[in-house]
């Protein structure tokens, strides 16, 4: 049972009432009773009858196309007609025809056709009924008209219900329209407004009623009034619109609003009328103009940070060739000539000099990447390969490293940059390696937008705990004496790659060797450098 | 023939405004083998000053080589150098720009106003001094400069 019928549900006292009015008597219920036993097992030849009838319909024939369906209905049939006259009518029986209302409302069957099965019903009953009392006159009459007067209860139930029903529906949908989160107006044919929602005065100030009776262009400004009507047309041929306006606000104020605009049709098909949906995007367009400002001042402030670390590389190494070339220059004139304290403390002041050159250096590699950019060129990855491996092979052939490589892919890039970032991968692979000669392994595959390059090592590996660190800038995991470097390598690599549109990994442990997988996008559009 | 042989001390004017450099160079020649006279001036303005013998340049040699910086104070390197280019009392003196920019339009621009040659300033000392006494080299022994014969 739904929520839409509970609350028609009457009570004894009602019942009574209802049928005191109809003036059925005690007499009619014994004649009913009568009639009642009189008809056992009848019910479903008449049934039977009345189903080749409801096949002539195309309304009930659509409906009723399922076999199993229609037994079941005419069994529930034959217990309704026969429940009709069986001299019962409490509040069961009550809730019972209430059902049947509610139901036929919710499968669309209108109330046309249900009485039209009483009259059916009564055109194969009153029949009966003057046939088996032909001998007694008033029994025949009073027995007639008892049934008459229990369908007509019977009726006024179910017609109350399937109304009662359709009220409830109405009200829900109502409730939709008024809870809405958008403004939704109604309009007439003529662009009339007929229904607000209370969202509309929320938005844009009007009253309902300062909208009711006025032409939906009220709500735009001058300026929007010529598009606006343009779009009309196509509405009216049943074309649904959306898009943004500005709309006025009742105090005269313009703001930004998402408008959806649909006809809706009658049954022929014809637009009788317009509903407009629309939201205030003010706070939207805010939130995304902060969004695009604070993009592009990110987008600023990571040039003007990349453009610092240029300048102040190359600015920074002309006062430190001085420093570095005069200590050299001391260390060269002096050393040995004064005490020993003098040269050690040159030594020191030579190799921090030297050292910092190295960082300078590395630090300028590392900003070119970002602010000295060659544009994309179709690239053979075989031939980048083929040059890091050219720059290499003076650690290749010491270290005498086994390299294997697939078939490389063509792709889009830097020539010069992705030489560097294979240069630096195989040359780690190198240079970090164990106690046997390194194998290193170089393979590709398709990871459909991008290419995705593998170099494995059988090298000293690296502990899980150290994944991100290896990739920033100056972070070093061993000591100098055993590995020399400025920790400059993997950060290249991790930005040559972002700028190619890829990613980068490590997969390893430590003394379990490692893979180093990134990726590189198939198809790249120059960014603006 | 080349300068050494014709008996007299070769001229240099170097144009660089940082004395570091000025004093690098410096020692860098005097382990020359060539005997050689170095004049120094610290900016552009100057440069031109002395190659035009105004004021207190009124006495000054005529620079056989001409070091030049790119970054100079009141007329830069490349001012300087289009200038010399431009003269024609000036323009056979080999000029070599000397610098520490390793600016590709930089390059592209002093040999599009006639360079002789572009030197990056090396970072590391010793290669510092050999560089400079490879230009000294090359343009004392080696070359044939048209002082030679003007003279």
């Amino acid at each position: 049972m739904t929520d839409s019928n509970t609350s028609m549900i009457m009570n004894d006292r009602e019942i009574a009432e209802r049928l005191a009015f109809l003036r059925l008597s005690p007499r009619d219920i014994d004649l009913l009773k009568a009639l009642h036993s009189s008809l056992e097992g009848r019910h479903a030849a008449f049934i039977d009858d009345f189903y080749i009838q409801l096949q002539n319909f195309d309304t009930t024939r659509n409906l009723l196309t399922d076999p199993v369906l229609v037994e079941r209905l005419k069994c529930k049939q034959e217990a309704y007609f026969d429940r009709l006259i069986a001299g019962n009518y409490d509040l069961d029986y009550t809730k019972d025809r209430i059902n049947i209302g509610v139901t036929h409302h919710r499968i669309g069957l209108k109330p046309q056709w249900y009485l039209g099965a009483y009259h059916y019903y009564l055109a194969w009953l009153l029949p009966e009924i003057q046939q088996q009392l032909a001998n007694d006159q008033n029994a025949c009459t009073d027995t007639m008209q008892a049934v008459i007067k229990v369908i007509l209860f019977d009726i006024e139930l179910a017609v109350d219900a399937y109304f009662h029903a359709d009220h409830e529906m109405l009200r829900l949908l109502a409730q939709v329209f008024q809870s809405n989160i958008e403004g939704v107006i109604i309009t007439d044919i003529r662009r009339q407004i007929l229904h607000v929602n209370n969202k509309v005065a929320a938005i844009a100030g009007y009253r309902n009623e300062d909208l009711i009776g006025q032409p939906i262009t009220l709500l735009l400004p001058a300026q929007e009034r010529e598009t606006f009507i343009s779009h009309w047309q196509d509405i009216k041929q049943g074309e649904p619109w959306q898009g943004e306006s500005l709309l006025q606000h009742s105090q005269g104020n313009l703001f930004p609003a998402w408008i959806n605009i649909s006809g809706v049709k009658d049954e022929t098909g014809t637009v009788t009328h317009f509903i407009v949906e629309f939201s205030d995007i003010s706070a939207y367009r805010t939130a995304q103009e902060a969004l695009s400002q604070r993009t592009e001042e990110l987008a600023r402030s990571n040039k003007e940070l990349e453009q610092f670390a240029y300048v102040a590389s190359h600015d920074l190494q002309e006062p430190l060739r001085m420093v570095a070339s005069f200590t050299q220059l001391l260390s060269r004139r002096y050393r040995g000539k004064l005490d020993s304290d003098a040269d050690e403390f040159i030594h020191y002041a030579v190799d921090g000099a030297t050292r910092m050159q190295t960082l300078i250096n590395d630090l300028l590699a590392y900003s070119r990447i970002g602010s000295r950019n060659k544009p994309f060129e179709p690239v053979n990855l075989n031939s980048v390969l083929q040059r890091a491996l050219a720059n290499l092979h003076v650690a290749i052939e010491e270290s005498h490293a086994k390299i294997v490589y697939d078939e490389l892919p063509n792709t889009h890039g830097d020539l010069t940059q992705l030489t560097q970032l294979f240069q630096n991968l195989i040359g780690n692979a190198v240079k970090f390696r164990g106690e046997l000669p390194p194998e290193i392994g170089i393979k590709a595959s398709d990871a459909d937008k991008c290419w995705r390059i593998e170099i494995q090592d059988n090298g000293i590996g690296i502990a899980p705990e150290f994944f991100d660190r290896i990739f920033v800038i100056f972070q070093r995991l061993h000591n100098k004496e055993d590995y020399p470097g400025t920790g400059i390598g993997l950060s290249i690599c991790k930005k040559i790659i972002e700028r190619h549109g890829g990613q980068i990994e490590v997969k390893s442990d430590r003394g379990q060797g490692a893979t180093f997988i990134f990726t590189l996008l198939k198809t790249l559009t120059e960014e603006t450098n | 023939m080349s300068i050494e042989n014709i008996g007299r001390v070769a001229e240099f004017l170097l144009v660089e405004d940082n004395p570091g450099d000025v004093r690098l160079t410096c020692e860098a020649l005097t382990e020359s083998k060539v005997k050689n006279n170095l004049s120094i001036v610290g900016d552009g303005m100057e440069a031109m000053a002395f190659l035009h013998r105004e004021g207190k340049y009124a006495d000054a040699p005529r620079p056989d080589v001409i070091l030049l910086d790119l970054n100079l104070p009141k007329k830069n390197g490349l001012e300087v150098l289009a200038e010399i280019k431009a003269d024609s009392n000036l323009k056979r003196i080999p000029v070599v720009i000397i610098t520490s920019s390793e600016a590709e339009q930089d390059v592209l621009k002093t040999y599009d106003l006639h360079v002789n040659c572009y030197v990056n300033k090396p970072v590391d000392l010793e290669q510092f001094i050999k560089v400079v006494q490879s230009i000294e080299t090359f343009w004392l022994t080696i070359v044939k400069l048209p002082s030679e014969i003007m003279d």
